[in-house]
């Protein structure tokens, strides 16, 4: 198992006096939080929207051009452009699922870029195993013991407890490791509470976790509180005339707004997202559903950081793609190659890049699902490289060797 | 077997905390007069209690079928109002967290409660999608077969409506050609998490033909709505053999010549109730609850022998768990609660009374991040304690505060009679914590923890105040006792120990 360094003094630390209740606490505490100050230049920042739940790529990058998409598709295919309900056509080939209409005037601005068939070619059709292997970024071996965004983190410049934030209550896979990382739902309600005794409960707790094992947890909460607080910017409202949903990743992405607008000393941040993406059944209501929330936080987040989205780079990804034949519920079991989406961040958009999807029966994965040609973590490094100037793939995967470029930045 | 003959606080306080949500005020005497060996037996046995049962029932959300909860909200049940249908089922799920949280924290049968949670968490249905038959899922499914077989549990799953529903298992039909062209009914759904989940495992080894074929077997299981729609029909569990695979089929090493019908699932769920592989899994997860994120595997063997001679006896297993030395060790290594651990330690601790559970305590564990039934993925909560530990933990920090203070909306504290019946005084912080510590913590908090939270309110006389109380020396004190209660107990709870088990 992976566990990050306050989850390894479980097993390191061993018993309960070495857990710090009552005894010293564990070597193996070695996380330490400060909150970097404001950086006074604009950072680059990576935005890693998550879809959990294997997203159907073929439903957010159709390919109306293949008339082979329409035969395997049936009654859950996007009807061609310029039918009722149809498809938002981008060129020949591709266009948009209708419900991601807000993000059609980013790719026409050449903001966004979209990758076909990019996935995990040690499949897995577990969702749990294939995520786990996406944020480790090791596939096949759970005993990678940090996460890829936080290696990734690792190597940019910078440093403290806001540097690495996740818009989540469970520390994600992809931020284990040494370094500490703010993990949290929401940003504007992180404190404790109370207002008559607050600076006095702040010190109290704070001094009853100082002996525990449970130190650097707590030292992780208390810095970016203090951090969260003193920033104005933090609590301010989005840019006029803009407006995100409320519900997931509405409310994550607004808040990373203002995150990085508050030059924290954020560089990477996680928005998970738990949607209706498992589309065994009813795709196109799910999806009818799910798309159009999806795709106005996108967009409200592109407008509401405006200039700024040069320095941010958002990279939508899930674990899996799904059968490229509808089943017999109206909807798509789990696959393999996914179409991950690329906005902002000097990305030269406007293009449909990776291999468009082959739905030649025989050319298909096992004969079921949209083939993997582009392998996950060579679009995840070729991001690190072009946006972060992080250039070390071998750090980022260790084993891994890069496969062909997939051209985002040129 | 090794049973603990020990009467010390720390064990007691162990069990209470391993076997149960954790000591209330006066527990750890009630189970020392009773004898610990005495109390650890008659939780394995003991039934739901009866008494909270009762209570329960007033809150009117028991007992209705799935085909009842289909007419409340269809509106058409004599409860509710015909054109306000959602008004008769919002109130009754609110209510169903209230008898969840209820339940747990005031039940006597404590291990029982544990359990249920533990399989509606291993066999999850997410409201979300499973919805209103969430609530008669964990009555009809899971608590009836805590202690039984794990056949008896499986099966009762896999049949009912709500995980049908929610894995898509109702939607499972045959793959056919019609007219030269094959038709796909085939939904992995239910086949993939059945072997992944619920009984082999991830690791066990099967391959992507098995998750298809299991699918197959299960192939026309159904629900009674007409043509799909779910806002018609009685909404139970329905077998139609037209849309049975009749092939044969191989499911992880168990063959059927085909044309087997509904039975077909029920020997592939026998067969897999009793896999080696099962056994396994299941031990592992049953231990990872009671022990810890790694448990010994010594123990996980042992139980999982239990469970292969015993053909699954749950309550076996359990048994060899909580008769092993290695489970009366496992206080050299702590568990960090889940937020739904902490939350009810937390109200058994102050002797809260939960008048409801919406929106306050629900609130509560969702910004900690397990709201009740919101378990989208069919994976339910991480069952590893350490899965919880990130700066999210601040929450937990709001919730001691506020609970103590009496902030949280539908929950009435009354720390002050809990300090006084203890023996303790209600307007001295040392006092409290003294109590608390004896009566919760089964003397096991550290110096800094009592230091903490005993010296607050007592300003620039804080150390001094300390040491004379050690010594016997009296001080009044001005501050408002109620204020001073919450404070000293809201730290308290707050406090890195209430977050172990």
């Amino acid at each position: 198992m992976a566990w990050d360094l306050s989850r390894r003094m479980f097993i390191k630390g061993g018993s309960l006096v070495a857990l710090g209740l009552g005894g010293p606490a564990s070597a193996v505490i070695t996380r330490t939080a400060q909150a970097a100050g404001p950086t006074g230049s604009r950072k680059k920042v990576l935005v890693h929207v998550f879809l959990r739940g294997g997203v159907d790529g073929l439903s957010v990058m159709v390919p109306h051009g293949d008339s082979r998409y329409y035969d395997i598709r049936k009654d859950i295919a996007i009807p061609p452009p310029g039918k009722p309900g149809g498809v938002l056509r981008l060129d020949d080939h591709f266009g948009l699922h209708p419900a991601l209409e807000p993000l059609r005037s980013l790719y026409t601005e050449k903001k966004m870029a979209a990758v076909h068939g990019v996935g995990n070619y040690g499949l897995t059709r577990s969702h749990f195993s294939a995520q786990d292997f996406v944020e480790l970024g090791t596939p096949g071996d759970r005993s990678t013991t940090t996460g890829t965004l936080a290696r990734l983190s690792g190597e940019v410049e910078g440093s403290g407890v806001l540097k690495s934030v996740a818009f989540s209550v469970q520390r994600p896979l992809c931020l284990e490791g040494p370094a500490p990382a703010l993990v949290t739902p929401g940003i504007l309600s992180f404190n404790l509470g109370i207002k008559e005794w607050r600076e006095e409960a702040e010190r109290r707790v704070r001094a009853m976790y100082e002996p525990s094992v449970l130190a650097p947890v707590a030292d992780e909460v208390f810095v970016a509180m203090g951090a969260l607080r003193d920033s104005s910017a933090i609590h301010a409202q989005p840019r006029a005339g803009v407006k995100y949903p409320d519900a997931p990743p509405g409310p994550s992405l607004r808040q990373a707004a203002r995150l990085i607008e508050a030059d924290l000393g954020t560089r990477c941040i996680f928005v998970p997202v738990g949607g209706r993406y498992d589309t065994h059944a009813k795709q196109l209501e799910a999806h009818a559903e799910e798309f159009p929330i999806l795709s106005q936080a996108l967009a409200a987040f592109a407008q509401d950081l405006g200039p700024r989205l040069d320095d941010v780079l958002v990279l939508v990804t899930t674990e899996f793609g799904r059968t490229a034949f509808v089943n017999g519920s109206h909807g798509t079991d789990h696959g393999s190659a996914f179409c991950a989406l690329v906005i902002g961040g000097g990305v030269k958009g406007g293009r449909i890049l990776g291999q468009s999807p082959d739905l030649a029966k025989s050319a298909l994965y096992e004969e079921r699902d949209v083939a993997v040609t582009t392998d996950f973590r060579d679009l995840y490094s070729e991001i690190a490289q072009g946006h972060l100037g992080v250039s070390a793939a071998s750090k980022l995967f260790p084993g891994f060797s890069p496969g062909a470029r997939i051209g985002l930045f040129s | 077997m090794a049973i603990p003959t020990a009467q010390d606080e720390r064990s007691v306080v162990h069990f209470l905390n391993r076997g149960g949500f954790g000591p209330t005020a006066g527990q750890l005497a009630q189970v020392k007069r009773r004898g610990l060996w005495n109390y650890v037996r008659d939780q394995i046995e003991a039934q739901a209690d009866p008494e909270v049962e009762k209570r329960i029932a007033r809150f009117g959300d028991q007992g209705y079928s799935v085909t009842e909860m289909f007419e409340i909200y269809r509106g058409k049940s004599p409860l509710v109002k015909k054109d306000q249908p959602l008004n008769g089922i919002m109130p009754m799920l609110d209510n169903f967290y209230t008898s969840k949280i209820f339940r747990a924290a005031a039940s006597e049968s404590q291990l029982h409660e544990v359990l249920a949670d533990f399989w509606f968490n291993h066999f999850n249905v997410s409201r979300v999608s499973a919805r209103w038959g969430t609530i008669a899922y964990e009555r009809e499914a899971i608590r009836p077969n805590l202690k039984g077989r794990f056949r008896d549990l499986l099966g009762a799953t896999a049949t009912h409506p709500a995980m049908l529903f929610y894995l898509d298992n109702y939607l499972n039909r045959r793959n056919h050609m019609e007219g030269g062209h094959l038709v796909r009914g085939i939904n992995e759904n239910y086949g993939r998490e059945l072997l992944e989940l619920h009984t082999v495992g991830v690791d066990a080894g099967y391959k992507e033909t098995d998750v298809v074929n299991a699918a197959r077997v299960f192939s026309g299981w159904g629900l009674d709505h007409p043509r799909g729609d779910i806002d018609r029909g009685t909404g139970v569990f329905v077998f139609r053999p037209e849309e049975h695979d009749r092939d044969p089929k191989t499911v992880f090493g168990l063959e059927f010549a085909g044309g087997g019908g509904r039975e077909e699932g029920e020997k592939l769920l026998d067969y897999l109730s009793v896999h080696p592989a099962t056994a396994l899994f299941i031990s592992t997860k049953l231990a990872r609850r009671f022990l810890s994120d790694e448990p010994p595997k010594s123990l996980v063997d042992r139980c999982a022998e239990t469970f292969i001679s015993t053909k699954g006896d749950l309550k076996q297993v359990v048994t060899t768990l909580l008769e092993s030395p290695e489970f009366w060790a496992a206080p050299s290594t702590p568990r960090f609660k889940t937020p739904f651990e902490f939350v009810i330690a937390c109200l058994r601790a102050t002797g809260a009374s939960v008048d409801s559970a919406v929106p306050g305590l629900v609130g509560s564990l969702d910004a900690m991040g397990m709201r009740p039934y919101y378990c989208a993925p069919p994976t339910g909560y991480p069952d590893r304690g350490a899965d919880w530990l990130s700066p999210a933990y601040l929450h937990r920090f709001r919730f001691a505060l506020a609970l103590a203070e009496g902030r949280i909306p539908g929950v009435r504290v009354r720390l002050g009679d809990v300090v006084k019946v203890s023996g303790g005084d209600a307007s001295d912080p040392l006092s409290i914590a003294t109590v608390f510590n004896r009566e919760i913590f089964g003397g096991g908090l550290s110096p800094s923890t009592l230091e903490g939270a005993s010296a607050l309110a007592l300003g620039a006389n804080a150390f001094k105040r300390v040491m004379d109380t050690a010594t016997g020396t009296k001080h009044p004190l001005k501050a408002d006792p109620v204020t001073t209660a919450a404070k000293v107990v809201g730290l308290l709870l707050a406090s890195p120990e209430m977050q172990m088990r």
